[in-house]
This record gives structure tokens, sequence and C-alpha cells, in this order.
């Protein structure tokens, strides 16, 4: 616990660009209807305790932190997956409710939920005809 | 103190590294001389392999796809990792503002090393990777040989 209070503490110091130094860029699909914006992430071999989703004013960090993923010592055929924890970070509009944003890791895949505040979502205003 | 204008790129470079690695990436233009049995960027699953004392052991990443619907064949010393993970949209009414994730059908052939012994594989899924560890054959561990003093 200790070493994940650290590392939340890193980053609010860190710029994003700082911690972007030798991190792999997970593929992200982002998408968006009425009710908010939606952030799905491909991390595999992340676990809970790993993966650490943050928001700092208008940042949204996204840092995984990759368990073993194989022997070191041993002869390498095949190296395409790298040694080297995930990091990603995406600025949010004002339009995002921050007290509701709401995350879940399911085989490997995040799912980051960012609904909209009541007043940025689109109304359909009534017109009165005399 | 010795300053070395290449050890360390300060951190705004990134940006622009990354911004290359992406260009390259749309054109797969960024290896010349790529090996012949390289594989292009963005191939899925990704995978790794190492060769043990006693087993080859293979890592995919294959975040998202359930697990029973992975199609693994092990024939004539080359493993087949096939499956489908379809990414579904949500009606017309969403956006997107992003698509990097893959999605559709893959298959991949892997060609193992000699010796293994097909009757000794096991596979298991956690967390978005499927580890597979194939055993190897009794007559290709290697063996301590014993020198007795004549």
């Amino acid at each position: 616990m200790a070493e994940k209070n650290t590392n939340v503490a890193r980053q609010n110091t860190a710029k994003p660009s700082e911690i972007a130094t030798n991190t792999l860029v997970p593929p992200v699909d982002i998408c968006e209807d009425k009710e908010g914006v939606i952030l799905y992430a491909d991390l595999p071999g992340v676990d809970k305790d790993g993966l650490d989703v943050h928001i700092d004013k208008d940042t949204l960090q996204i840092s995984g932190k990759r368990t073993a993923c194989g022997t070191t010592d041993a002869n390498k055929c095949y190296a395409e997956l790298p040694e080297k924890d995930y990091y990603r970070a995406f600025t949010i509009g004002e339009e995002i409710d921050r007290e509701k944003i709401s995350a879940r890791l399911t085989n490997g895949v995040l799912k980051v939920v960012l609904p909209k505040a009541e007043r940025a979502k689109p109304k359909k205003i009534d017109i009165k005809f005399s | 103190m010795q300053v070395r204008w290449y050890d360390g790129f300060t951190p705004t470079f990134n940006d622009f590294f990354r911004l290359r690695d992406e260009l390259d990436q749309l054109f797969d233009i960024g290896l010349p001389l790529a090996d012949i049995r390289s594989v292009p960027r963005g191939t899925f699953p990704a995978i790794n392999m190492q060769e043990e004392k006693n087993a080859v052991t293979i890592q995919a990443g294959l975040p998202g796809v359930d697990p029973t619907e992975i199609d693994l064949t092990l024939e004539d010393n080359v493993l087949t990792i096939k499956g489908n993970r379809t990414i579904k949209t949500d009606g017309e009414k969403t956006s997107y503002h992003r698509r990097e994730r893959f999605s559709g059908d893959f298959a991949r052939m892997v060609s193992l090393p000699e010796g293994l012994d097909a009757e000794k594989v096991e596979a298991q899924y956690r967390d978005g990777i499927l580890n597979i560890t194939i055993g190897k054959a009794e007559e290709k561990k290697p063996k301590q040989i014993s020198v007795t003093v004549g």
C-alpha cells in the first residue's frame, strides 16, 4: 500500500510527458454519446493492484504496472510484448462530472465511464404555439 | 560537470518521438531492413516466447477475449492461436473520437523449437494474457553426465 501512495505522489508532481518516458502507450477507443464519454484501453497483463486511474484537475491519467511476462533469464525467441509499464494521459473538458467517473477492469480491458454533468447534456426545447 | 548533448533529451522531445512512432506505424516504414520473419507493428496478438530448460513458454496479449473462444492448436510443431475479438459499436448515436484497438478475427501461427512433447501443453488465461507452457520431450532435456574416475 505504501508503494502505491508514493506512486500517486510521484504522479502528482511529475508532468505527464516526464512519466511517458520508457512506458508503453496502450491503444484506446473513445466514444461519446449524449450521456457521456466512454474510454476503453487494452492493458494486457495488468491486474487490479497494478492499475491506477487518476484525475488531476483536467488530466485523466492511466497507469498500469505489468505483471511479469515470462522469465527473464530464458532464451527469448519472440519478444513483442516489452517489459514496460503502461501510461497514457488525456485532458478532459469542463462538461465531465468529476465525481461520477467510474472505472472497471475486465480481462485486461479497462473501461472508464465519464458522465457528462446535467448542465452539459443536450436539451430539447419545447416550443409553445400560441 | 561534463555535459553531453545526446545524453538525455528533455521530456518535451518524447511527444515528438511518439509522433514519429505513430507516423512510422501508419506507413510501416520504420524498419526498411526488417527481418524476413518479423511481423508488422500492430499484429494481434503480440506474443513473447521463451525457451527454458524444461519447457517453452509463450505469452499472448489477448485483452478482452473470451478465453473459451480462443482456438489453440498444436500441429507439426506449429502453434496456432485463432479467435475473434469484435468490438461492438453502440449504435449510430455514438460518435467515436479514437478507434485504435484491434477488432475482428485474428490468427497467429508460431513455429516452435524442436523436441517438444505435444502431450504436455498447458494454457491459462489471466488478466488478458494467455500463458501457454509446452513441456520438452524427455530425450531432449539437457542431461547431466557424471564423470567417473577410472
